[in-house]
C-alpha cells in the first residue's frame, strides 16, 4: 500500500515535470492557431486599445492562453504560400543535416571499431583525446574551425559546418559504448572463418548495431537541425543560411508567424523521434551514455 | 517494420512531398502577388506647354457721353450703328433756356484741364523720374527674389528645406517678376491716357464753342468725337424721354483697328511674358489666326488674365475670342512621365527598379530617389536627380498596387525593356 501510494507520487511528480518540459512546445503549438490581432493583444507590451484596461501602467503584462480564443490558419496560409524565402532555407537545413548524419554514420562506425576491437599502441591515449576533443564547448573550437575552414579556401560554404560535423568524435564515442556490450563470440567464429575486417564490419556488427545507429542518427540530427553559431561564422549569404540562422530574424514577419514557423520547424525533428524512439532508447540505455 | 514505423514514415513521405510541391510553387504564387510595375529610362528632351482661354473682344477705346443738362433727348443714332466722328448722336432741349455763363465756365474748365493734362503729357514724356524708380526698385527686389530661389534651390538639393519653401520663394519670384513687366508698360499706358483724355478734351471744347457761337436756346446738340460704333444706350433711354443731368446716355467703341480681349488663362501659364505674339480666334465670325499682343497680365483669384491687343475687320465687339499658347522649354537631361513623381510631406521623389539577387535568381526591389521637378506640364515633368550615379535607372512609372520604398516588385512592361531582364 504504502510502495502504491509512493509510486502515485512519484508518478504525479514526474507528470508534472513533463508538464514543464512540455509547456514551452503546446504554447508555440496553441499560440500558432491564434489571429494575428490576438497574438498581439496577448503578447505585446506596449498599451493598446483593445487591450489598454489591463494595464498597471503604461505597460501591458503578457497574457498566456491555451485555448485560442478564434482559430485561424491564415498564419500557415501566408507561411507555405507567401514566403517562398522560408521554404528555400528548410532545404537549405536539411542540405547541411542529411550529409552530417549520414557521413557520421559512415565515419563513426570504422573508427569504433578500430577503438574497440583493434589492438594497436596508444589505442587509448587517441581516445582520451578523441573525448577530450568531445567535451569541448562549441564556442572553443569555433575559431579553430574557422582558421582551418580559411586554410581549406572552404570558408563560406557548407562544407565548414558538414566535415568537422561528419567527424565529430561523439559519433565514435557512442558507437564504442555499444560495441564494448556486444559479445565478442561472433566475430571470433568470424574470425576462425577467415573473414576480414571489412566483412566482419559488414555482415556481423553493422546489424547488430541499429539500435545504437538510430540513437546516433536521431541526436545528430537534432543537433545540427537547430545549429545556429557556425552557420552565423561560417555562411555570409543570407539566401544559403540555414533556418535555424534565420528564425531569429523572422520575428519581423510579425508574432503570429513565428509561432507558426516554429511549429513547421519543429516537424522533422518530431517525425524522425517518433520513426525512431524506441531504437533510440535502446542504443542510449545499452551505450550507457545516462 | 511494425504498422506503426510504416506510418511515421508515409506522414514523412508526405511532408517532404508536400514541402516539395509548395517549394516549386509557392515562389511562384508569390510572385504572383507581387504589385506589377511599368518601369521608364529618364530621357532627354523638352518639356512643351499648352494652354487656351477664352476672353470677351471689347473696343480697345470707347467714348461713354454724358448729358450735360437735363431734359428731353432726340436720339439720332441706335445701337449698333457706325458713325463717324462729327455725326450728330443726340439732342437734349432744356427746359429753361441754356444760361450762356454755364457753358462758358464749362468751357473754362475743359481748356483747363486740357492744359492740365498737356503738361502731364509732356512732363511724362521728358521726365518720369518716378516711374523709372519704381522700376528700379522692382528689378532690384527681382536681382533679390532670384537669388533667394537659387539659394533655395542648393538647399532643397540637399533636403535642408521642404518643397513648401521653394515653392514660395518661386511664387515671391514670379509675382515680382510680373509686377515688373507691368511696371515697365505703365509708363507707355499712362501716357496713351493722357493722350486720349487731350484729345477728348479737345473734342468737348469744340463742342462748347459751338454751342455758344450758335446760341441755340436751351439745346445741347452731341457729336461723335471719334468714329465708332454704337456700343451702348443707356437703359430707359429713347426719343421723347426726359433725362437727368451727367446720366450716361451712350458708349461709343472706338474701332481705329483696334480690339482687346481679356482671356483668362491658368495660372501655372508663367512662360507668358508681356509683348509676347499670340494667335486668336474668333469662332462666330469664322475668323481664325488673328495675330494679336499680350498687352496685360494680372493674376487675379488663382487665375492668370491676359489683355490681348488685336486688329481685325468685321468684330463689333462682344464675341468670344479663344487663344492658344504653346511654350518650348529648353532641353533637359531627364524627362519622365508626369505620373511616376511622388510626393511627401517635404519633397519630390521617385521610386526606381533596382535589380538583386535573391534566393531565387534575379529580383526586382523599389528605391527611392529625390528629385527636384525643374519644368513640367500635364503629361510629362523634366526632373533633377539628385544622384552622382551615371548609370541609367528604371524609374517606376506605373503599379497596379500601392508601392513604397523597399518593396519587391515584378515588372510588366515599359518602354525600355531591354535592359531589364
Amino acid at each position: 500500500m504504502r510502495g502504491k501510494a509512493i509510486n502515485k507520487i512519484i508518478y504525479a511528480i514526474l507528470l508534472l515535470l513533463s508538464g514543464f518540459f512540455l509547456f514551452p512546445i503546446i504554447i508555440t503549438v496553441v499560440n500558432s492557431f491564434m489571429s494575428p490581432f490576438e497574438i498581439y493583444n496577448r503578447y505585446s507590451s506596449t498599451v493598446m486599445a483593445a487591450n489598454g484596461f489591463d494595464t498597471a501602467g503604461p505597460l501591458h503584462f503578457v497574457e498566456m492562453s491555451l485555448i485560442p480564443g478564434f482559430v485561424s490558419f491564415k498564419q500557415y496560409f501566408k507561411l507555405l504560400f507567401s514566403s517562398p524565402l522560408y521554404l528555400g532555407l528548410f532545404w537549405n537545413s536539411l542540405k547541411i543535416t542529411l550529409p552530417i548524419v549520414v557521413g557520421q554514420l559512415l565515419v563513426s562506425l570504422p573508427g569504433a571499431y578500430a577503438f574497440e576491437l583493434s589492438k594497436f599502441k596508444y589505442k587509448e591515449a587517441l581516445f582520451f583525446v578523441y573525448i577530450v576533443v568531445m567535451l569541448m564547448p562549441l564556442q572553443v573550437v569555433l575559431v579553430p574551425n574557422y582558421i582551418m575552414a580559411g586554410f581549406l579556401g572552404i570558408k563560406e560554404s557548407y562544407l565548414a559546418i558538414i566535415l568537422p560535423g561528419i567527424f565529430n568524435p561523439f559519433g565514435v564515442f557512442l558507437m564504442r559504448q555499444y560495441l564494448k556490450g556486444l559479445p565478442k563470440d561472433y566475430i571470433e567464429a568470424a574470425k576462425v572463418d577467415g573473414a576480414n575486417h571489412l566483412q566482419i564490419l559488414s555482415y556481423i556488427i553493422a546489424p547488430l548495431i541499429k539500435a545504437a545507429a538510430a540513437a546516433l542518427l536521431i541526436l545528430t540530427f537534432v543537433e545540427y537541425w537547430n545549429l545556429v553559431d557556425q552557420a552565423i561564422v561560417f555562411i555570409k549569404e543570407a539566401s544559403y543560411e540555414p533556418l535555424s540562422a534565420y528564425l531569429s530574424r523572422f520575428a519581423e514577419s510579425g508574432l503570429d508567424m513565428v509561432f507558426a514557423a516554429s511549429c513547421f520547424y519543429m516537424l522533422p525533428t518530431v517525425l524522425i523521434f517518433l520513426f525512431g524512439q524506441e531504437n533510440m532508447v535502446e542504443g542510449i540505455q545499452l551505450s550507457g551514455i545516462k | 517494420m511494425d504498422a506503426y514505423k510504416k506510418l511515421i514514415l508515409k506522414i514523412s513521405a508526405i511532408f517532404v512531398g508536400v514541402l516539395l510541391f509548395l517549394t516549386l510553387f509557392s515562389h511562384t504564387i508569390y510572385t504572383f502577388n507581387l504589385p506589377g510595375v511599368v518601369v521608364e529610362y529618364p530621357r532627354e528632351g523638352a518639356i512643351i506647354r499648352t494652354a487656351t482661354g477664352r476672353g470677351i473682344v471689347d473696343f480697345v477705346a470707347k467714348d461713354v457721353y454724358y448729358a450735360d443738362i437735363a431734359g428731353k433727348i432726340e436720339l439720332l443714332v441706335t445701337e449698333g450703328e457706325i458713325v463717324n466722328a462729327g455725326n450728330i448722336l443726340y439732342n437734349i432741349s432744356a427746359d429753361d433756356k441754356l444760361d450762356a455763363d454755364m457753358l462758358r465756365l464749362w468751357l473754362e474748365r475743359a481748356r483747363e484741364d486740357k492744359v492740365y493734362a498737356q503738361t502731364g503729357l509732356q512732363e511724362l514724356r521728358v521726365g518720369g523720374a518716378e516711374y523709372d524708380k519704381e522700376i528700379e526698385k522692382t528689378r532690384l527686389l527681382l536681382q533679390t527674389a532670384q537669388k533667394d530661389v537659387e539659394d533655395a534651390i542648393a538647399l532643397y538639393a540637399v533636403g535642408a528645406i521642404p518643397k513648401k519653401d521653394l515653392d514660395d520663394k518661386q511664387a515671391v519670384f514670379n509675382n515680382l517678376q510680373l509686377q515688373y513687366q507691368q511696371q515697365s508698360q505703365k509708363k507707355q499706358n499712362d501716357v496713351q491716357e493722357l493722350e486720349k483724355k487731350v484729345r477728348d478734351l479737345q473734342y468737348q471744347i469744340e463742342e462748347y464753342e459751338l454751342q455758344l457761337n450758335e446760341g441755340v436756346k436751351g439745346k445741347i446738340t452731341a457729336m461723335a468725337q471719334q468714329s465708332g460704333v454704337i456700343r451702348e444706350i443707356g437703359a430707359n433711354i429713347e426719343t421723347g424721354a426726359y433725362i437727368n443731368q451727367n446720366e450716361q446716355v451712350m458708349k461709343i467703341g472706338v474701332s481705329e483697328k483696334n480690339f482687346k480681349a481679356n482671356i483668362l488663362l491658368p495660372a501655372n501659364v508663367d512662360y507668358l511674358k508681356l509683348g509676347d505674339d499670340v494667335t486668336l480666334s474668333i469662332r462666330s465670325r469664322n475668323i481664325y489666326n488673328i495675330p494679336g499682343v499680350i498687352k496685360r497680365l494680372i493674376m487675379e483669384e488663382g487665375r492668370l488674365q491676359a489683355e490681348v491687343r488685336f486688329a481685325a475687320e468685321g468684330v463689333s465687339g462682344g464675341e468670344t475670342a479663344e487663344i492658344m499658347v504653346h511654350d518650348t522649354s529648353e532641353l533637359y537631361k531627364a524627362i519622365i512621365p508626369l505620373s511616376a513623381v511622388r510626393t511627401d510631406a517635404n519633397r519630390e521623389y521617385i521610386l526606381y527598379a533596382e535589380r538583386v539577387k535573391g534566393s531565387f535568381g534575379y529580383e526586382y526591389h523599389t528605391k527611392r530617389l529625390d528629385i527636384w521637378v525643374q519644368a513640367q506640364n500635364n503629361y510629362t515633368a523634366a526632373i533633377w536627380l539628385f544622384s552622382t550615379s551615371e548609370e541609367k535607372i528604371a524609374v517606376i512609372v506605373n503599379s497596379d498596387k500601392p508601392i513604397f520604398e523597399g518593396d519587391r516588385v515584378r515588372i510588366v512592361g515599359g518602354s525600355d525593356l531591354v535592359e531589364i531582364r
